[in-house]
């Protein structure tokens, strides 16, 4: 059995997680301290004032703004360049693991993390336009922006004196803790009137050179997501860079069953999931070592579901039906209420519209007790419905809806181009992309056929419920305490499922994830995450609506530069480098779409594949839109649970009679 | 702000990090880093040796007066150094109107060794700078071409002799010390071969060969005949887990590198063509179509046959020797891409088209590999102990009947010591001599004087018409105005408006005699070498630095003084 996780140093769960090592306050060796700090903040000085010639050098950046631009990195990465300052123990940090679940908490606002205080980036910013002020009034006549009279250094000392000073600034206001509101809004204040001077000036230049700045600017967003392109190109393709990844599932290494697990299933008006229950309870799993907890509403609208799951609790006794009281619901919430409720040593969860494979619950008991060191189990979900359902099965046109929005309607719910693109983002996603983040230490989980051991999620203090995507913040935080994960993907252990009804639809379901990514980003827990590059990692992951949205943006504004804006020709080259990284990820797409043909057998032609590239830019339009959308709603405040709903086409066509109505829910 | 102010800053109680310091983490990435590397070495020892060996003796050959011979005998290298420094210094593709005659990657490629070794100016003259970087790259493609026949199987024995006939032909020294696009070209070629026959079979090391041939592509557009073989020896390496993705992303790298090549044009507005400006369209128009033929090789007299003849006149057995063994290759699945590469190459010689000079440089490697490639499948190989304890002893126990398999093993090994020793004998005998005069005889000189006394004599400010070998060396040295480079004179119509009384206008020429052919291309620069006297010759008149004489002047006024 191979693991995607690599070996290391044994951990086994349940056990106390380790306790953080108390705050190190030590005052004898207070020499040694100071000449460490003091090397730190000489080595922040060089730096800058390196950074400053190389730019002014052999890059050829004007000197008065080759010193901004170790100052803006200084802004960004403070502890780099020296800035940061002593590191105040943050208070109430490490967090009691009995008050309130270890890392589920951090005050972001107050950028308190594990590596101690900082100050915030406005006063930072502040302390560096100070510095710039030194370096102008201090520099000779060519590195002052504006006439200044001032002594008339060369460039170096004057950068050199500038830093000196930034850091001064920052080291003496990091040293003074204000803990009234109101004098931290005042030092506030004062940073944005201290950064004003600088900012103006800098408007005066860009102004100035407007045309060279627009291009500078569009080239640095086209390079930026010409990374992006290219590394969800090679990320999609993790799980097939070496033959020997590709199989990764051994089916026929199977041990006893020994955990015993606790399926939450949270349904609402879920009409087929007696179907699922039925399904579940009917695999291999020994029903003893196997409870389950559906969650369903007390209200009015779900009494039809809670009718089925009671019916099906009184047939077997490991069945578990809870319906709390309260007005609004959500997925979080209701997987909150039934953590509580669970016994066993293994929480899954299963939506309520989706098929569980057969094998699947030996397989996860088997990995279990292989990777001991492993606290979640990532399975995999796929969309199964490559095609729009058959004509014959569509409904007839209501009367009274007249012909074009017959059309219309017809163009959102019954095309199949979207369906196989979303088929494949599903089969891509699950077979490499999360495998990948497995393996780099950074997953946001999926929120279907995960497994989690019980003693992990209680560590971890459970769900975020005022997150909308609970799932994907569950992961963050895993990955945060270091608990490591191992996904699967098996054709034969996947849990099926469709894709949304419409396009309208799919829409609406990505603003949602795209909002509740976004909420991750903002709410911050990744920025505890201890490596460099799982952070960066991280950041590109969450801030992945932004690059969506922007990248609807590309095409059309590189467009416009190249035609009417004279762009010297390498950089119109550049311009177009993200768009050929993305006609190449659409091209290597097919491959995994045949991957995904065979796996499945499913009978799919030349037809299907032309399909798929000729809908990528539409597809991507409907991505850039629905992340737009998020950004607007998030910025409104709007938080509100959207729901999709399915209709079943995947459990046969008897299901999906008379689902219709329910769209209106969303 | 005083000091102890900003110690007392300093100075604080610290939370430990829950995490491990990025400084421990850096160093055990290095560790880990310095492991892999060690295990590599300890993997490959034989071969690192025996390549230490061998390119200490290839660089000293190729190393010694790498920039006396051969001498300037084409203008081409000039062309492509002139080009180079237009790119370092001028911030331009070539120094004159680019014409999409060679994609550019090639003298970028010169233009980055130049800009940072400070090529131009350190070096004797422009084009030994190119020539440095030649040298560097033929290590590399010796490197590879070991890489390469070690991938196809060949012992390490028979890989080091194709990387030493490869070096050491006469062919080899002539052709890949001479700063030819083509030396590029064949090391990227072969970068290429070496990540599509790469073990790993990673989906990496296809977009890796995608990525390096579409560098070869960018060196020289020729090299595109070798995409099929290429594509069918990754085709054999593949395995069905990943071939999908492996296939996908080899084309795709490929073909988005190049397509950056008619993006460029198309940003340019200069793809198809229109009034007023060059277009790749004409380009390639004119190199696969328009170009005049060179003869056919059959034909004694034509340009295909002399320079064939040129070529077995350097070295009359590598190449040769490589096409005979190609033939049975062919039959042996391993070589077989190589094999029939090679063949094809030579095919293309019968093609009767426009055969460019140094067209042999990319048959070189694949004729080494092939020669070295039959020698490794005739000798048998030492069957591990526990087979041939097996093979001994059939289960029935009976005694094996076969002296016939040990008669022809024996033969197939006498036949190829007969064959190495032979081929050393007569290479040796053939190649030492030629190899003499590589590393002594300075054919470059008559050049560098040129450049030299016109420097030092001629300090008016005349306009001088060069070739292009002369052209960077005299624009580095700061003659203005700049000489004009004498093609260009005729055919670029930006250049001729500087000219506007044709001839008369031209002061100075400092080039070797042109052959006819040449000279009915550029009327102007041939009435300008009619109306002109010879100041000073170099090398039995290789080069000669001329003055043009207007009616009514006289070689002893200066040209400021003279004419109407």
């Amino acid at each position: 059995m191979t693991s995607d996780s690599a070996p290391s140093r044994p951990r086994t769960f349940p056990s106390a997680p380790p306790r953080h090592p108390p705050a190190r306050n030590h005052r004898a060796p207070r020499a040694a301290v100071r000449r460490g700090r003091l090397a730190t903040a000489a080595w922040g000085i060089a730096l800058h004032v390196a950074l400053a010639a190389l730019f002014a050098g052999p890059l050829a950046v004007e000197d008065g703004l080759a010193y901004l631009v170790p100052a803006a990195l200084a802004v960004l990465a403070p502890r780099t360049f020296g800035r940061a300052g002593p590191r105040r123990p943050a208070a109430g940090w490490p967090r009691p693991i009995d008050a309130g679940g270890g890392l589920a908490l951090v005050r972001v606002a107050e950028r308190v993390d594990h590596r101690g205080a900082r100050l915030p980036r406005i006063v930072q910013l502040a302390c560096e336009s100070a510095g710039w002020y030194v370096f102008t009034v201090a520099g000779s006549p060519d590195l002052r922006v504006a006439s200044v009279e001032g002594p008339d250094l060369p460039g170096w000392l004057a950068a050199t004196l500038g830093a000196a000073a930034a850091m001064a600034g920052t080291l003496l206001l990091s040293r003074r803790e204000l803990p009234a509101q109101a004098a931290r809004h005042r030092r506030r204040g004062m940073s944005v009137l201290a950064t004003a001077p600088l900012a103006g000036a800098l408007a005066v230049r860009a102004a100035q050179h407007h045309h060279a700045v627009l291009l500078a600017a569009w080239t640095g967003v086209s390079l930026l997501m010409l990374l992006v392109a290219i590394l969800t190109l090679v990320r999609g393709q993790y799980s097939w860079q070496l033959p020997e990844r590709v199989h990764h599932v051994d089916l026929t290494d199977v041990l006893a069953p020994r955990h015993r697990f606790s399926l939450i299933v949270p349904a609402r008006e879920e009409p087929i999931l007696g179907r699922t229950l039925t399904q579940i309870l009917a695999g291999d799993y020994p029903a003893d070592l196997l409870e389950l907890v559906v969650m369903v509403s007390h209200d009015e609208v779900d009494r039809p579901t809670r009718r089925i799951a009671e019916q099906i609790a009184a047939r077997h006794p490991n069945v578990r039906v809870i319906a709390p009281e309260g007005s609004r619901r959500s997925k979080p919430l209701s997987l909150e209420d039934a953590r509580r409720h669970c016994t066993g040593d293994i929480v899954g969860i299963v939506d309520a519209e989706s098929l569980i494979a057969g094998g699947l619950l030996t397989y996860v008991n088997t990995l279990a007790q292989r990777q001991a060191d492993v606290g979640i189990f990532q399975g995999g979900v796929q969309l199964m419905n490559v095609r729009a359902p058959a004509r014959e099965a569509r409904q007839p046109r209501p009367a009274g809806v007249g012909r074009l929005r017959a059309a219309l309607r017809r163009w959102d719910t019954g095309t199949s181009w979207w369906r196989a693109r979303n088929c494949l983002e599903y089969y891509i996603w699950f077979m490499s992309r999360l495998r990948f983040q497995a393996r780099a230490r950074f997953i946001p989980l999926g929120g279907n056929t995960v497994f989690i051991r019980r003693s992990v999620l209680e560590r971890l203090g459970g769900w975020d419920v005022a997150c909308l995507t609970e799932d994907c913040d569950l992961g963050v935080r895993a990955s945060v305490a270091g608990i490591r994960t191992t996904v699967f993907y098996h054709p034969d252990l996947t849990t099926r499922e469709e894709t949304p009804e419409s396009l309208t639809k799919l829409v609406v379901q990505r603003t949602r994830w795209m909002m509740g990514f976004m909420q991750v980003l903002f709410k911050g827990d990744w920025r505890l995450l201890p490596g460099a590059r799982q952070r960066l990692m991280a950041a590109e992951m969450l801030a992945m609506p932004f690059f969506q949205a922007m990248a609807g943006l590309l095409l059309p504004v590189s467009a416009v530069l190249t035609l009417f804006l004279a762009a010297p020709t390498g950089l119109v080259i550049v311009f177009w480098l993200p768009l050929a990284a993305s006609v190449m990820t659409v091209f290597s797409e097919q491959a995994a779409f045949r991957e995904f043909a065979d796996a499945y057998d499913l009978a799919v032609g030349r037809w299907d594949s032309v399909r798929l590239i000729l809908s990528a830019p539409f597809y991507q339009l409907a991505l850039s839109i629905a992340a737009v959308r998020a950004t607007a709603r998030l910025l409104r405040g709007r938080l509100e649970w959207e729901k999709t709903s399915h209709s079943g086409a995947h459990h046969g066509a008897g299901a999906a009679a008379g689902r219709f109505g329910l769209e209106a829910a969303s | 702000m005083t000091v102890p102010d900003v110690l007392d800053a300093l100075d604080e109680t610290l939370p430990r990090p829950v995490a491990p310091r990025p400084a421990a983490w850096a160093a055990d990435r290095a560790r880990l880093l310095g492991a892999r590397v060690a295990a590599g070495a300890r993997a490959h020892r034989h071969s690192l040796v025996l390549l230490a060996v061998l390119l200490g003796v290839v660089a000293v050959v190729h190393g010694i007066n790498f920039d006396g011979w051969p001498g300037r005998v084409t203008d081409d290298e000039g062309t492509y150094a002139a080009q180079a420094y237009s790119m370092q210094y001028w911030n331009r593709i070539a120094h004159y109107t680019y014409w999409y005659d060679h994609p550019f990657g090639g003298w970028l490629l010169i233009a980055i060794y130049t800009k940072l070794t400070d090529g131009f100016h350190r070096a004797a003259t422009a084009v030994t700078a190119a020539r440095e970087l030649m040298f560097l790259l033929h290590l590399a493609s010796c490197v590879l071409l070991y890489r390469l026949g070690r991938l196809l199987g060949l012992r390490r024995f028979f890989a080091g002799l194709a990387l030493l006939v490869f070096s050491l032909s006469p062919l080899a020294l002539w052709y890949q010390r001479m700063a030819f696009l083509d030396n590029i070209a064949v090391m990227w070629l072969l970068a290429a071969f070496v990540c599509a026959a790469s073990p790993r079979r990673s989906v990496a090391a296809a977009a890796l060969a995608g990525t390096f041939m579409a560098f070869s592509f960018w060196s020289k557009e020729t090299t595109l005949l070798f995409l099929p073989g290429l594509y069918v020896l990754l085709w054999q390496h593949r395995d069905p887990r990943n071939w999908r993705f492996v296939r996908r992303n080899f084309l795709g790298c490929l073909i988005g590198i190049c397509g950056i090549y008619i993006l460029y044009a198309a940003a340019k507005n200069e793809l198809f063509e229109g009034p007023g400006h060059v277009s790749l369209e004409w380009a390639v128009r004119w190199q696969l179509f328009d170009r005049a033929p060179s003869g056919s090789v059959l034909d004694t007299s034509s340009d295909t046959y002399n320079v064939v003849r040129s070529w077995l006149d350097l070295d009359p057995y590598l190449v040769p020797a490589g096409i005979v063994a190609a033939v049975p290759l062919l039959a042996l699945r391993r070589l077989r891409v190589v094999a029939a590469l090679l063949l094809l190459q030579f095919g293309f010689i019968f093609r009767n088209g426009y055969l460019p000079n140094p067209y042999v440089t990319a048959m070189l490697p694949f004729a080494a590999l092939c020669a070295a490639g039959l020698l490794d499948a005739a000798l048998p190989r030492r069957v591990p102990e526990a087979s041939a304890t097996a093979a001994r002893l059939p289960p029935d126990g009976r005694a094996s009947a076969g002296w016939l398999p040990v008669v022809w093993r024996g033969l197939r090994r006498g036949a190829v010591a007969v064959a190495v020793v032979g081929s050393v004998v007569t290479l040796a005998w053939d190649w030492t001599p030629k190899i003499h005069t590589a590393v002594t005889v300075d054919a470059s000189a008559p050049s560098r004087d040129a450049t030299r006394w016109f420097l030092a004599h001629i300090h008016d400010d005349g306009t001088v018409i060069t070739d292009d070998i002369a052209w960077t060396d005299l624009t580095i040295a700061g003659r203005r105005p700049l000489p004009v480079w004498f093609y260009k004179l005729d055919l670029d119509p930006e250049v001729r408006g500087h000219f506007p009384n044709g001839w008369k206008d031209v002061d100075y020429l400092m080039m070797g005699k042109p052959p006819d052919s040449v000279l009915a291309e550029v009327p102007i620069v041939a009435e300008a070498l009619r109306h002109s006297v010879v100041l000073k010759s170099f090398g039995n008149g290789e080069i000669e630095i001329r003055r043009v004489l207007p009616p009514g002047c006289r070689p002893e006024i200066p040209p400021a003084h003279c004419g109407p």
